[in-house]
């Protein structure tokens, strides 16, 4: 399966290449946690995340097709 | 384009203010916008916005008819006028505004710029031209 | 000239009421452009060396930047200065809302208020019309009060900052509030204008500023805010503002927590963005120009009664919220109102209340000397508190202070857990387990606050600067968090300087910095438009040696005026060097003082400064500043 994975804010920092943007071949369907792991990212720094435009936690399973925004914490203020 | 307005999602931002002088005007003074917003505070913590909706009622006064009709627009011919005033006094919105040292005054011509800038579509296009953000 | 300036500094002696307009120099925007940069350098030039800062002599200068008030993203930002009366040193504090952008419309970059009014008095300023008059009527009311008052009586069009009751009372960390919500809150700022019997400046503006190339200002404005509009996670972010940073902040261990003994809250869910979303919102609030926005207007009830108050973001979140152990977000909102009418800054005013309440906990301070019994958690405890220090009466009078001079005053250690550097209170992360973070405090130029170098997320990813450098994890914290290793702590010294000049530089130019730091807006937009506004190109790295220049020239200006000031000043508080964090995600550590050395001895050099944390005469000639130079030179002596 497929998903596509984008860089909010200063994650696109953290990002292969540093893009803003990334598709990834899953071989079968994984936890956010598993996704953010294999672009070689600690989840500790993922603030929150969508799919599909809904909050999610880290442990949802996202399905194939599944647009992914992955958000950097902001600096409060 | 039929503006309207959803005053609820509006953050006082002024982006519209900015991007109607500029594209009116040529000029970056919010006191030269044709669409106004205004907050409420602190009770009840809410904004107001004054905006043109194209009734008529102006050109329906204007002694000289310096204001007609123009694919549904009302535009005023700013030679014809004679700065009278009466379309400032008669405008039920409050969206006919006067310059500083000019007879004419000036009004939303519709160019539908504020609905496409309006960060939160507080204003925005009722006929659906013009993509809505919502969140 | 048509450059995106106004084109004048406005001076008011408030002591002569005498008012006189300057044409803003080309040097001046040639060397610091604009809002920090101008408030660095007109401090440090008509500032008499050794001014009282509650004194006739001290200045609040308010300065907007080039893009201030213009079609860019977040262009409405207004830069405070002055000489601190909480750290005797350079103070400055940056407040959103809509007050820059109209005095320029006015005519004003920057407006200088100097001397002190014989009673109270309010500036009011009507395009080109400026008057000092009677504030009396003004004087007593809480700031938000204030400024319905003057929207009322001056007309709704008037943008107006207040102070409240605490200002008045000079307590150290009063600040300045605007349109309802908005506040320059640190360093005291608020409290220099109450010693001047300044209650308030309300400015109208009609004006237009001008700018070289409009229609090309127009595009390149489109372009910027359909650049934020654009960004996936844009809708994602903007629901919670800043306090939706409160869970991962925990889940980090960074959380202040009860006077910063510990650094995780376990009721953070009762009091984090969705909180305020689902339970108190009213409105979302936006200041001028801005494409988010970022605040959040809210009713709340609570056993104490109902207030509407913009906020709680995320540092009242934080230090009235953790830091006082508040577990509702009702409550959190409810003593954010109390601050922000009682005109407290809420980060010192969480801070100062935590530690009062730890006092009384550890029998420093009693229950007489209070007045009552006080605890975290308690709501009424708090409000107390807060209503005491700013009528200054009874155990207010002391904390009005700060945690500096309470601690010194209490004794019985408490200076160990009195939270602050230079004198002004922390701000809202804990740092025992993030050095990159600790060493932002600790050389941040107004004390102890985070926004100069936000270097927690760097900390946090185990990042060493290159993407391809990362350390892997399943959410457990990096393994070079958990031992002082010099080749990590190297990079997080670069990191920490480099974010010290780029996101300072947003205070030059007079705009917020979140579209770019939360959104990811490209900052090259920012070079792009320079021409189309001045007419003269003005790179990201030439605004970033500006950035640097200021950073040493507010270094230099607080070694002038604080006696012996230099790397003592640059140290932790006792509890974040002895005190291991007792539970949650960063339990177990401490910053030893060999780790806070070994960064400050790096951190001095890479900036060319000496072993006490001065900046050489090299360091400022090379920068521009052989001016400040003579001055480093005797104080080295």
């Amino acid at each position: 399966m497929k998903v596509r994975v984008n860089a909010f804010g200063q994650m696109r920092e953290l990002f292969p290449g540093r893009q803003a943007q990334v598709e990834l071949e899953l071989p079968a369907p994984v936890s956010l946690r598993d996704i953010i792991c294999e672009l070689g990212i600690n989840p500790l720094i993922v603030m929150m995340c969508t799919v599909d435009g809904q909050y999610r936690d880290k442990e949802f399973v996202p399905e194939d097709g599944a647009e992914i925004v992955l958000i950097a914490p902001p600096a409060g203020g | 384009m039929k503006i309207a307005a959803a005053e609820e999602r509006c953050s006082g931002c002024r982006v519209c203010q900015l991007v109607c002088s500029l594209t009116l005007f040529r000029e970056t003074n919010p006191g030269k916008a044709a669409i106004r917003v205004k907050g409420e505070f602190p009770e009840p913590g809410r904004y107001w916005i004054t905006f043109c909706d194209q009734c008529g009622k102006c050109a329906e006064v204007c002694p000289v008819e310096a204001i007609t009709a123009d694919g549904g627009v009302y535009r005023i011919d700013r030679d014809s006028c004679t700065g009278c005033g009466l379309c400032v006094d008669t405008c039920p919105k409050g969206a006919m505004f006067t310059l500083a040292g000019e007879d004419s005054p000036f009004k939303c011509e519709l160019c539908g710029a504020c609905l496409e800038y309006c960060p939160r579509s507080a204003v925005f296009d009722a006929d659906g031209g013009i993509p809505i953000r919502r969140w | 000239m048509a450059n995106g300036y106004a084109g004048q500094i406005l001076r008011v002696n408030l002591s002569t009421k005498g008012v006189a307009k300057q044409p803003l120099s080309e040097e001046l925007i040639q060397e610091f452009v604009g809002g920090r940069g101008f408030v660095a350098k007109l401090l440090w030039d008509e500032l008499p060396p050794g001014t009282d800062p509650l004194g006739e002599d001290n200045m609040v200068v308010m300065a907007a930047g080039p893009l201030t008030g213009l079609f860019v993203p977040g262009s409405g930002k207004t830069h405070f200065g002055t000489k601190s009366p909480a750290t005797g040193g350079y103070g400055d504090s940056n407040m959103g809302g809509h007050f820059a952008p109209t005095m320029k419309y006015a005519g004003y970059d920057v407006i200088i208020v100097t001397g002190k009014a014989a009673g109270p008095s309010i500036l009011v300023v009507d395009d080109s019309r400026v008057e000092v008059r009677d504030g009396a009527e003004y004087w007593g009311m809480g700031a938000i009060d204030c400024e319905k008052a003057l929207k009322d009586d001056l007309g709704e069009e008037f943008q107006i900052i207040t102070v409240g009751p605490a200002a008045e009372k000079l307590v150290k960390y009063a600040c300045i509030s605007h349109d309802f919500g908005r506040q320059a809150g640190r360093t005291g700022v608020g409290t220099v204008f109450g010693s001047k019997n300044l209650k308030a400046v309300a400015v109208r503006g009609t004006g237009t500023i001008p700018v070289v190339d409009p229609a090309g200002a127009l595009e390149k404005g489109k372009a910027m805010y359909q650049s934020c509009y654009n960004k996936p996670g844009f809708q994602g972010w903007t629901p919670f503002g800043t306090a939706g940073i409160t869970d991962w902040v925990n889940e980090v261990g960074a959380f202040p927590t009860r006077n910063f003994q510990t650094s995780y809250f376990k009721k953070y869910k009762e009091i984090n963005g969705a909180a305020l979303r689902e339970k108190i919102l009213v409105t979302d609030k936006g200041c001028f120009g801005c494409p988010i926005p970022c605040g959040k207007y809210s009713r709340a009830r609570t056993k104490l009664g109902q207030v509407t108050v913009e906020g709680p973001e995320y540092e009242t979140i934080a230090l009235l919220g953790g830091n006082c152990s508040l577990d509702k977000i009702e409550e959190v909102a409810y003593a954010n109102y109390i601050c922000d009418q009682l005109g407290i800054d809420t980060i010192s005013g969480g801070a100062v209340v935590s530690f009062a309440v730890e006092c009384f906990e550890k029998g420093l301070l009693s229950e007489t000397q209070i007045g009552r019994k006080i605890a975290f958690g308690d709501l009424e405890s708090i409000v107390y508190l807060l209503e005491k220090i700013a009528t200054r009466e009874g155990i207010g009078d002391l904390l009005a202070e700060g945690v500096r001079t309470a601690a010194a005053r209490i004794g019985g250690g408490s200076d160990k857990f009195a939270i602050h550097i230079k004198g002004l209170e922390w701000s809202g992360y804990e740092c025992r387990n993030a050095p990159g973070m600790m060493l932002s405090y600790m050389t941040a130029d107004v004390g102890a606050h985070h926004n100069r170098a936000w270097a927690l997320g760097f900390d946090i990813s185990g990042g060493s600067g290159s993407v391809t450098d990362l350390i892997q994890g399943k959410g457990e914290r990096p393994a070079s968090l958990s031992v002082f290793d010099p080749a990590a702590y190297a990079a997080k010294v670069d990191k920490v300087i480099e974010l010290q000049h780029m996101r300072p530089m947003f205070d030059l130019l007079g705009v917020c910095r979140l579209q770019w730091v939360e959104i990811g807006m490209e900052v090259s937009h920012y070079e792009e438009i320079m021409p189309l506004i001045s007419g003269k190109q003005m790179s990201l790295a030439d605004l970033l040696v500006v950035s640097e220049r200021v950073w040493n020239l507010t270094r230099a200006f607080s070694a002038r005026e604080i006696p012996g000031f230099g790397r003592s000043f640059d140290y932790p508080p006792g509890r974040f060097l002895e005190e291991r964090i007792p539970d949650g995600p960063s339990a177990g550590r401490v910053m030893s003082k060999e780790e806070a050395d070994w960064l400050l001895d790096e951190y001095y050099r890479k900036r060319g400064w000496d072993e006490n944390g001065l900046p050489t005469a090299a360091t400022l000639e090379g920068l521009g500043l052989g001016f400040a130079a003579e001055t480093a030179a005797s104080r080295a002596k």
